[in-house]
Formats: C-alpha cells, sequence, structure tokens
C-alpha cells in the first residue's frame, strides 16, 4: 500500500496548468504589444542617429522585459490565487484570471498615461489603488455573470496562445543576447 | 699613490652619467607637465545671458559671477551654435558646428566617423581628463568620447537619489544602450512609457522615494527637490558643488576638466534662502506670439516661470561663489584656465517657455562665456560675437596644442585671436532632421557684427522666411527689418546658404 503523497497546500490552490496558459497568453499579448506599438513609434526618431543594429539591441531589451513582466504579472495572479477563496478566482480561472489581468492592465495603462509627465504625488496614487481595488473586483465578478464574456475570454485565451510560439523564444534569445553583452560589452 | 681608472670605473660612472641625465629629464618633464596650466570648464545648462545682472540684466542675478568676471576675459556677445544641449554642447567639445557634428536631435550623437574630433583626444597627453555632466543628453556626447577621457564620474554622482536603469552596475559595459532602452523608452517619463507593468512599479518607487527625500528636505527646499526632469536623478545644488569641491581636489595637473552641472535648467527649485526673492512685481515688455511658437502661455505666465528661473540663477551663483573662493584658496587661479559658460539659454517670451524649439531669439542662444587665465588679476571685455565653436581652438592653444584642421572656430579674442565683427557666427535648429541627408526643416541664425539674420526653412506656413534684427539698436529683436534691408537680407543669406550649401554636399546624392 503506498503512503498518500502531500501536495504543498499552496499547490492546491493553484489552478491546473491548461487553464494558467491561455490567462498568460492574454496577459504576454497585452505587455508585448503595448511596448511593440511604442517601441515602432519611437524608431524613426531613433533611426536619425542610431544605426539598425543598435535599435535591434534596444528592441531586444524591450523583448526580454516583456518576457519578465508577463511571468511576474502572471505569478501576481497566481498569487491572488493562493490567498483568496478558490470560488473567487482559482474556479473558472480562465474567466475570472483573465477579466482581471485585462480590468488591471487597462488600469495601468490609464495610469501610465496620465502619469507620464511627473513623478505621481502620493494622494493621486492613493486614488488610483482606491479605484482599482474597488473596480476591478466588480468587473471580474460581473464578467462571471455573462456567459458571453466567459465564451469570449476562452475563445482569446486560447487564440493567443499561438503568439506563446514567438514571444517566449523571442524573450529568451533577447535575454541571451543581454547576458552576452553584460559579459562581454557591447562594443560600442 | 694614485689607483688607476679602470673600466669598471668608466662603466660605473657612464652609467651615473647616463642615470643623471634620464633622472634629470625626467623631472624637468615632470616639471614641465606641471608647467603646463589646467583647463577647468564649468557649464551651467540653460544659463542664458540675458538673465545674467553681470550682462547688465535689471534682477541682480549674478554678484558672484561679477566678481569672477573682475579676473577673467568677459565675451558680451558669445553664441551657442545650439538652442538646446544637445548641438550646443556638441558644439562647444567638438569645436564644430551642427551642420558639422550631426549631433542636432533630442537625445542625439555626433556623426560617428567625427567622435574622435573633440576636445579630449586634441588635448593629448600629459592632460588628465575628468568630465561630469549631470545632463544625460551631454552625457550620451561624453561617452562617445570615453576612449579619450580618463575619469568620468556618472551622471548620478553626489546626487541624492536616482531611479535611472541605465546607470545600474548591470549595465556597466553597455550603459548606453541600457540608458536608451530603459530610461528612454521602457521607464521614460514626458511620453507614454514603453513598459507596461514594470513602469508602474518604477514609478511607485520613484514616488516613495522622492516623498521621503522631500520629508527630509522640505524645509531648505519648499518648492521641490531639484531634478532632471525626465529623468529621475534628484539632487541638492550644494552636493552637487561640494562634490565637484572634492573632485578639484583630486586632479592630477595638468588636468582638464569639464563639469556640466544641470541648474538652472527648469524645473526651478531653488533653495528657501532663494524663493521669492524676485517676486518683486517687476514685468518686462511683452512680446508678441510667434508663428513657430511651440506652445502659447501668457504674459503672466511667463513672468512667473521667469521669476523662479532668475532665482535659481541666483542660487546657482551664490553656489559658484563657494567654488570660486575655494579654487582660490586652493591655488587655481594661479596655475588654470577657468572657463564659466553655459551650453543654451532660455526664452519667456513670445508664448514660449523653454528651448529647443523653432525659435532662435537672443534669450535662447546668447549664452555667457567668462575665461580666467592663470595668474589673471584684471578683467578684460570683449564685445564681438562669436561662437561655442571657438572654446576647443582657443584652449588648445593656451595648453600648447596645434589647431586641428577640421575645428571650424578660431581663438578668442585676447586669448591668441582677435576681435571681427566681419566673421559671421552661426546657431542651427535641426531636431527633425535624419543625421545624414540635407537639412530639410531648420532654424537658421546668422550674427555678424550688429546684424542677426534668422532663416525658418521647412516649416509648414514658413517654408523659406527670414527675419533681420539689429541688436545694437533692438536688442529685444522686437522689428524685423527684412523688408526694410533686403540688400542686407541677401547678402547675409548668400553666406547662410553658402556655408549650409557645403555642410551639406557630404550628404547629398553627388556627396
Amino acid at each position: 500500500m503506498n503512503a498518500p503523497t502531500l501536495k504543498p497546500w499552496w499547490k492546491n490552490r493553484l489552478p491546473p496548468p491548461g487553464e494558467i496558459v491561455p490567462v498568460y497568453a492574454l496577459v504576454a499579448f497585452a505587455l508585448y504589444g503595448w511596448t511593440l506599438f511604442h517601441f515602432v513609434w519611437k524608431v524613426p526618431s531613433w533611426l536619425y542617429f542610431l544605426g539598425v543594429g543598435e535599435v535591434l539591441i534596444l528592441l531586444a531589451r524591450a523583448i526580454f522585459t516583456n518576457l519578465l513582466e508577463s511571468v511576474a504579472f502572471t505569478a501576481l495572479i497566481l498569487g491572488l490565487c493562493i490567498f483568496l477563496p478558490a470560488k473567487f478566482l482559482r474556479n473558472r480561472f480562465v474567466l475570472r484570471g483573465g477579466a482581471l489581468a485585462v480590468a488591471l492592465l487597462a488600469w495601468i495603462a490609464y495610469f501610465d498615461i496620465i502619469a507620464s509627465l511627473i513623478v505621481p504625488p502620493v494622494s493621486i496614487l492613493i486614488g488610483w489603488t482606491a479605484l482599482v481595488l474597488v473596480t476591478v473586483p466588480m468587473l471580474v465578478y460581473l464578467a462571471g455573470r455573462f456567459s458571453v464574456v466567459e465564451r469570449f475570454l476562452l475563445w482569446l485565451g486560447d487564440r493567443l496562445i499561438v503568439f506563446l510560439y514567438l514571444t517566449i523564444p523571442l524573450g529568451l534569445l533577447s535575454g541571451g543576447i543581454i547576458f552576452f553583452r553584460f559579459v562581454f560589452g557591447g562594443g560600442e | 699613490m694614485t689607483r688607476s681608472f679602470s673600466r669598471r670605473d668608466f662603466l660605473k660612472l657612464a652609467s651615473l652619467a647616463a642615470a643623471n641625465v634620464f633622472l634629470a629629464g625626467g623631472l624637468a618633464a615632470r616639471a614641465s607637465e606641471a608647467s603646463r596650466p589646467n583647463i577647468l570648464i564649468f557649464v551651467f545648462d540653460t544659463l542664458s545671458a540675458r538673465h545674467m545682472s553681470l550682462y547688465g540684466y535689471h534682477r541682480k542675478t549674478t554678484p558672484n559671477l561679477e566678481r569672477f568676471a573682475e579676473r577673467a576675459n568677459v565675451y558680451h556677445r558669445h553664441y551657442s551654435a545650439g538652442n538646446f544641449t544637445v548641438p550646443g554642447t556638441a558644439s562647444l567639445l567638438t569645436g564644430t558646428y551642427p551642420w558639422t557634428h550631426r549631433a542636432f536631435q533630442q537625445s542625439g550623437l555626433i556623426q560617428r566617423s567625427l567622435a574622435s574630433h573633440n576636445l579630449f583626444a586634441a588635448a593629448s597627453r600629459p592632460y588628465r581628463k575628468t568630465v561630469f555632466s549631470q545632463n544625460l543628453w551631454a552625457e550620451n556626447l561624453l561617452s562617445q568620447f570615453q576612449a579619450d577621457i580618463d575619469t568620468h564620474l556618472p551622471p548620478t554622482a553626489f546626487s541624492q537619489f536616482d531611479g535611472l536603469a541605465g546607470d545600474s552596475a548591470l549595465f556597466h559595459r553597455d550603459k548606453d544602450v541600457a540608458f536608451r532602452a530603459y530610461d528612454d523608452f521602457l521607464f521614460q517619463k514626458f511620453d507614454t512609457p514603453g513598459s507596461l507593468y514594470f513602469s508602474l512599479l518604477n514609478k511607485i518607487n520613484s514616488t516613495v522615494m522622492y516623498n521621503d527625500t522631500f520629508a527630509e528636505h522640505a524645509a531648505d527646499y519648499p518648492l521641490g527637490i531639484p531634478n532632471l526632469l525626465k529623468y529621475d536623478v534628484y539632487y541638492l545644488l550644494e552636493d552637487i558643488f561640494s562634490g565637484i569641491q572634492n573632485q578639484l581636489t583630486r586632479l592630477d595637473a595638468p588636468a582638464l576638466g569639464y563639469f556640466h552641472f544641470f541648474s538652472p535648467h527648469e524645473l526651478y527649485y531653488p533653495r528657501k534662502e532663494f524663493a521669492g526673492r524676485f517676486n518683486d512685481g517687476w514685468t518686462p515688455e511683452a512680446k508678441p506670439f510667434h508663428p513657430l511658437s511651440d506652445t502659447a502661455f501668457q504674459h503672466d505666465v511667463l513672468c512667473a516661470y521667469r521669476n523662479g528661473y532668475d532665482e535659481l540663477i541666483a542660487n546657482v551663483d551664490d553656489e559658484f561663489g563657494k567654488l570660486m573662493d575655494f579654487m582660490q584658496r586652493a591655488g587655481f587661479f594661479e596655475n588654470s584656465y577657468i572657463v564659466v559658460t553655459s551650453d543654451h539659454g532660455q526664452l519667456f517670451e513670445r508664448g514660449e517657455h523653454g528651448h529647443g524649439t523653432a525659435l532662435m531669439f537672443d534669450p535662447v542662444i546668447h549664452i555667457p562665456l567668462l575665461v580666467h587665465a592663470p595668474g589673471q588679476t584684471g578683467r578684460n571685455d570683449f564685445f564681438a560675437p562669436n561662437s561655442n565653436v571657438d572654446i576647443l581652438p582657443t584652449l588648445l592653444r593656451c595648453a600648447g596644442f596645434e589647431i586641428p584642421a577640421w575645428a571650424e572656430g578660431v581663438p578668442l579674442a585676447g586669448l591668441g585671436g582677435s576681435e571681427d565683427l566681419a566673421r559671421p557666427v552661426f546657431a542651427i535648429d535641426a531636431k527633425s532632421n535624419p543625421a545624414l541627408t540635407p537639412l530639410r526643416q531648420a532654424t537658421i541664425a546668422m550674427i555678424q557684427g550688429d546684424q542677426k539674420l534668422i532663416h525658418y526653412r521647412g516649416y509648414p506656413g514658413a517654408e523659406d522666411s527670414f527675419e533681420l534684427y539689429n541688436l545694437r539698436d533692438d536688442p529685444e529683436e522686437m522689428r524685423d527689418l527684412a523688408a526694410d534691408l533686403p540688400d542686407v537680407v541677401a547678402s547675409m543669406k548668400n553666406v547662410m546658404l553658402a556655408r549650409l550649401a557645403e555642410a551639406d554636399q557630404p550628404f547629398t546624392r553627388e556627396g
């Protein structure tokens, strides 16, 4: 008779990998997409005085940052899974995790745009945080009330997985380039 | 009985003689090296000559620079070759105009093939070169000269704190690209950052650090902690000057030091002793908006900004006074050329606040230049127009070096040159142009004698227009004489466009 194996308590609170991947795909698509959009906006002015090779190195840094960001952000959501009751997030993770990711990222994008000119004062940070804490759970709850939202997020997450075949290898390659330059320098 | 002089004795004597010659030669060489003057260049970013009481400004903004001027050559009509940091600083350090060095974009770089044409390379051994720039765009330029620099202090040296990712030890082998990737793109301020999530964390970190620092220094800096505006570097003015003072004590003679202070660049956060000093009710004459002004600030708003700027200049001047007293005690006035200047000025008129716009009126390109020569005890004043491209050839001549053929400037009057009212000097703004194509959209100012011609080229609605001012009769540039003096315009225009064509020639198809 086999002795029962005990999994760490937190593993029981995580969603299955098959549900994590589409949420990660959604997060990665948003983060990579945001960066690439603004990168393309910047490239023409950079090319005024930088060579193509230098611009590609900048792109490598940006993509590797996206890889780290996407993992960190997904880890944040998974961390919430560990500490919140299962019915709040872990159950129906693609729906609730996806809605949480979309709502949070939208608020972060709004903050990035309005706070681009300044070091935001504490009052703005507090106000923004309060808005996030109030509206995001509401949006996640409301998303679960409409089956069309769940179907859409499931469909979207599945479709976006294909981009991971591009973003993850590019991110790792970029990391390799950065490591190489860290060790051997840029040769500038 | 005398001892005979053996071959061994001869060899001993010969080697001793050789050693003496070598030693004497070495000492002479060191004495010769040490007798070369130090060269110390202090650049105060965004300092306009038009706002200095030294040059007749209404407010007493620079009493200490007036003290310094009593032992210096004072150049009353010194012009930057650009109207913001990149072209202005690049011209100072290369002795060439922006249409030659091609660093005229925001955060731009000198044309790679010309990077060896710089003051630090030209002032070769025995000079030991030390550089420091708070301004990160000037820092980019200095990094291009890295091979010619011995000690390169980071821009965050002497600062309270910084949130620069590119300055991290992680990227020490790759810091220029890291700076552009992280501080100029992924976490940038003044534009939407390229990173969506990490930039939020970066902002939260900056907020926390800023609040801690402000809480500690709010009593001394009631308006806010001075910072680099576009980048998260926060400093106290006195710390920067104190740090530079310390650095001066570590210089190996003969030293070539370049120290680029960020103040009095906006934001205008002076110490409490200076805050509010110029709320005196004085307002300058209002000037009409210019069609190419980037902004449309009303006159009262510009006056409020002007007050803050003047107060910060007074603060900077006060700190310079302490630095000057230190240099006096340490003997630098006896063995050094001390240069005080700026990279560009600042506009508070015609709807415009700032610099780096399409406008080239005097407040943004007329900058201070004071040069103290070793042992100088009196003041000399010079009034012919000159350019910051003249600083490189002047300092090289003073240091005993040949002036390279690629330098476009000439030695300044009083330091190997002479006053020449017929010589034109230029200032160029071309930030919307690629570096390696002819200049399609630009503002070019040409100052010759009392006349100033401004050419607007390639702007929608002002494709090929000229303005002419007489700076002696109309120093505020209120009366455009272009229609009244077409012959003068034609004559100056020919000179200007010939120089432009010559500079553009390598970048045309035929070139």
